[in-house]
């Protein structure tokens, strides 16, 4: 419950917020202000032509407001608790307008576990809207498969020397096209055709290739199987319906956080968190979106344990997956999940590329591998059945002195060129690593 | 190479060029679907070549591991515990710059026989020249150089492992071997690097006996400006060196005492002669302005006076020369850890310091800090709340510069944290002098930090806004309280 200044003055978001909400915090500047309960709206007028629409639960400490901020709570939203503390009498006890009655009835809702309205499942509407997309997106893959073509006919010679447009114009034709997962493909295509020297080609070639074949086989999915199809879904960044969700089975086990990473995306921050089952050895990866980097929800971090079920999106192969109940707890374990060779982690790469070819990248494990050089000038990790080169970093040398040059556990993501290390432990030592930073970060 | 990545190769060749220009050889596997044109030929072999070739694993026989850092001799160091090493990684360099707390971090470890965590030290061998002890970066350290030079392709080199813990290591030889030491260290001495010369010389400082005396005064004469300055260090610390006497003696000939006629004494300025052999020492400065090198090269005791009576005449005189050698006097009564001329110099800092601009009392407030250093916690103490509180004259920009540079000292000072809470609760207004007084006293240094931050906080939440000085002296002290309760966890 919000009974201190000091408590709102928490809940801002920053302190450009907090002034102007103080600024807003006088019932003169409003036009309507009331009061039901632990609910309180009001309207108050900014730069719109209708006043701005503000409501806020003073126990839940949760607001809702029309104004366009992306910040929550916004400065109308904190202005109202304020003024709910500090002149509770402004605020005229009655009946909830609609607009406010709805939105606390959906809290309400939600936090029973009923939905607010349970509407049942349009089966034929989702099944045209369903049409239209795939012939959008059929259409979005004709497109990309000619302008690849155009690519591999001119050259990456030619193309490196393209602007950033270039890309930016095929990658906004995918989104419009639905194919949001292709649009971003392409923009990486620019950034690895942007790299110098001779080392981008052999990224550039395998990146283009992939792509190539995610369009094929986004042409000819009566050819594949339903769970690849549904895994070519994901690729092509399509969202499973929340009720198909729910019909996921669970898969328990002790999911060891082992990394995180966040990505700044075209207008939403990702952050991905990787995450291996003690006992079954699965690698699940759970996504997080938000407009910015404070409005992503709390989720465990590297160092934790998570102890329930997982439900692992549809589709093959099976890595995305969504947190069900469960409890947290310090992760105790002292590895990644059970033995794997550099030739077992090949196995694994292989058989899921030989089903979905198109993947980019996939997480494999290696147990009990040390660190050092093939050849000259690779640095890699490797046992007695192989090894993986390691992808160029800031972090090798952290990495490499971090093993003391014994055996240690690894999980990293593998493109079929190299590996990108997210997690380590040496020694019973648990780091994470991130691809942009010289550090190593030490999470238990 | 195998026929696929050699497949692969062509591929990759083919796409660099573009088909306009290069002709992709052979032909598409039976399998695949004919493509309508070149470029989509190629699309479709880089598709299914990728999923082959480039995976196709390194043979085990061209990898390489890295040796052990136990085989290469280093048993296995001890690391500081968790909040220790989560402390390092905020120290070290963020945008070139490295917090100036890292030193003191640095020392705390090696104490306690730790080493920096493993990650961390590729980090640490590269900063500066003689930076990180060598126990600091561990039995692992010389492994750890070879790993990271190999990684960078310069296995040959050793410059960081001698990066890492250079002078350090010159020091522990010269300590635990002494005759070796020397031979070792001054063998093709003129031909090193101007860094190592530099090292070297600095290497003798607490271990220089007399026979070191010709080496060392001949490195006044170094063609490197930093080994001139290490060796004139050195020397003015190795009793009876002709340099230290020439330097006492150039002191005692500039700053006399001569009768005022009212019982006391006055300052008799003279400025020191100027010529090659006092270049050669290291005076940069002709006039009066040479006592700036001068006096902090010289023991305060070997100036042949006694404290009130200098510094009485020194206060009297005033003027641009007071601050200067009460600036010269500081530095050597820190340098030389001699309280009773620390005290007396501070307690004519802080009167004089109304009589000066800001730069003035800028110089006085750091000598001020420096005094206090060195000072007994008591005597600081008394100095500190002589400052005066919010109403009192000199409770501006001189007493927080003082106090914040006092809260910087390294090491850190025993009840510095009481002493500027003391202070800080009586200026910020929260409570009468004496409850502060017996507030500070009361509490465990942290505590009390702590409380001082709560208190700033709290006032610069007020004021809207975050940075006031007593929320820098907070957080520095808080800063360096929490390191050594780290590493005591």
């Amino acid at each position: 419950m919000l009974t201190t200044e000091a408590a709102v003055t928490a809940l801002a978001p920053d302190a450009a917020s907090l002034s102007s909400g103080r600024e807003l915090a006088r019932p003169g500047k409003w036009t309507s202000l009331g009061r039901a309960g632990d609910v309180a709206w009001g309207e108050v007028f900014g730069s719109g032509s209708k006043p701005y629409r503000t409501v806020v639960d003073l126990v839940g400490e949760v607001a809702k407001c029309s104004c366009p901020s992306r910040k929550l709570p916004c400065k109308h939203s904190l202005a109202l608790m304020l003024v709910a503390m500090g002149s509770p009498g402004s605020l005229v006890a009655g009946d909830m307008p609609e607009w406010a009655a709805s939105w606390a009835d959906g809290r309400a809702a939600k936090a029973s576990g009923v939905t607010a309205s349970p509407k049942p499942v349009d089966a034929k509407g989702r099944a045209k809207r369903r049409a239209d997309r795939d012939a959008r997106v059929l259409a979005g893959t004709e497109e990309l498969d000619l302008w690849l073509r155009d690519v591999a006919r001119r050259g990456l010679a030619s193309v490196r020397s393209e602007p950033y447009a270039f890309w930016d114009r095929m990658a906004a034709r995918l989104v419009d096209a639905q194919a949001p997962g292709l649009g971003r493909r392409v923009r990486s295509l620019g950034s690895l055709a942007a790299q110098p020297g001779a080392a981008a080609a052999e990224p550039f070639a395998l990146a283009l290739g992939r792509l190539g074949l995610l369009a094929k086989a986004v042409q000819r999915t009566h050819a594949l199987d339903p769970d690849t199809v549904d895994g070519l879904a994901g690729e092509l960044g399509h969202a499973v319906p929340p009720d198909a969700m729910a019909e996921r089975p669970e898969v328990h086990d002790d999911w060891m956080v082992v990394a995180q990473g966040r990505e700044q995306l075209n207008k939403l921050v990702e952050r991905a968190t990787w995450i291996v089952g003690a006992a079954t050895g699965r690698v699940a990866r759970v996504l997080d979106y938000s407009p910015t980097e404070g409005g992503l929800p709390p989720g465990p971090a590297p160092g934790r344990t998570f102890r329930g079920g997982l439900a692992f999106h549809p589709g093959f192969p099976e890595l995305r997956a969504a947190y069900r109940d469960g409890e947290l707890s310090e992760t105790r374990d002292a590895g990644l999940g059970g033995p794997s060779t550099v030739a077992d982690a090949l196995a694994s790469w292989t058989a899921v590329m030989a089903r979905a070819p198109w993947i980019e990248r996939w997480p494999v494990r290696l147990c009990g591998v040390r660190v050092g050089m093939a050849g000259r000038s690779d640095p890699a990790l490797g046992d007695g059945t192989g090894c993986l080169r390691l992808a160029p970093g800031p972090w090798i040398a952290a990495l490499a002195v971090a093993t003391g040059g014994g055996p240690v556990d690894v999980l990293g993501l593998h493109d079929g060129l190299r590996l990108q290390p997210l997690a380590m432990v040496a020694a019973g030592r648990r780091y994470s690593v991130s691809p942009s930073s010289p550090r190593l970060s030490r999470v238990a | 190479m195998t026929a696929a990545p050699a497949a692969w190769s062509v591929a990759v060749s083919a796409l660099s060029g573009g088909t306009d220009r290069v002709r992709l050889p052979g032909t598409a596997p039976a399998w695949m679907e004919p493509a309508a044109d070149p470029s989509g030929d190629l699309l479709a072999r880089l598709g299914w070549l990728g999923t082959t070739a480039a995976v196709t694993p390194v043979p085990a026989d061209a990898f390489e591991a890295f040796e052990p850092a136990d085989a290469h001799g280093a048993t296995p160091p001890r690391f500081p515990g968790p909040a220790a090493s989560a402390r390092l990684p905020a120290l070290l360099p963020e945008h070139g710059v490295a917090s100036p707390f890292l030193p003191e971090w640095l020392r705390l470890a090696e104490a306690r026989g730790l080493a920096a965590p493993p990650e961390m030290i590729p980090e640490l061998l590269v900063r500066p020249t003689g930076s990180v002890p060598a126990a600091v970066a561990g039995p692992w350290a010389g492994w750890a150089a070879w790993v990271v030079g190999t990684l960078s392709g310069d296995a040959e080199s050793d410059v960081p492992e001698a990066k890492a813990d250079r002078r350090s290591a010159y020091a522990a030889w010269l300590a635990s071997e002494p005759d070796e030491g020397r031979a070792g260290l001054l063998d093709g001495f003129p031909t090193k690097p101007a860094d190592v010369r530099a090292d070297i010389v600095a290497a003798f400082d607490g271990h220089a006996v007399p026979e070191d005396e010709p080496f060392l005064d001949g490195c006044l004469d170094d063609r490197s400006e930093r080994v001139r300055e290490a060796a004139a260090h050195v020397l003015a610390h190795l009793e009876g060196s002709g340099y230290g006497i020439r330097m006492a003696r150039l002191a005692r000939g500039s700053l006399r005492l001569a009768p005022d006629g009212h019982g006391g004494s006055r300052l008799s300025l003279t400025a020191p002669p100027i010529g090659p052999a006092n270049e050669r020492d290291g005076v940069r400065d002709d006039g009066i302005r040479a006592l700036r090198d001068i006096v902090p090269a010289v023991p305060p005791t070997a100036l042949g006076h006694a404290p009130a009576d200098l510094l009485g005449a020194i206060a009297a005189e005033g003027g641009g020369i007071m601050v200067l050698l009460l600036h010269g006097l500081a530095a050597s009564a820190c340098r030389w850890r001699d309280p009773a001329w620390a005290e007396a110099v501070a307690a004519v800092c802080i009167p004089s310091a109304d009589d000066y601009d800001q730069q003035g009392a800028t110089v006085l407030a750091d000598a001020l800090a420096a005094c206090w250093g060195v000072m007994p916690p008591d005597r600081v103490a008394a100095q500190v709340m002589s400052l005066g509180g919010p109403e009192g004259p000199r409770h501006g920009a001189f007493a927080l510069r003082a106090l914040t540079r006092f809260a910087r000292t390294d090491p850190l000072p025993p009840g510095v944290s009481r002493i500027v809470v003391r202070w800080a609760l009586q200026r910020e207004g929260y409570v009468d002098r004496e409850d502060a007084a017996r507030l500070a006293m009361a509490c465990e240094p942290d505590e009390s930090t702590f409380m001082l931050a709560r208190a700033a906080s709290d006032r610069a939440k007020a004021q809207s806004s975050h940075h006031t000085p007593s929320t820098i002296i907070a957080d520095t002290l808080g800063l360096r309280l929490a390191m050594h309760r780290e590493f005591d966890k």
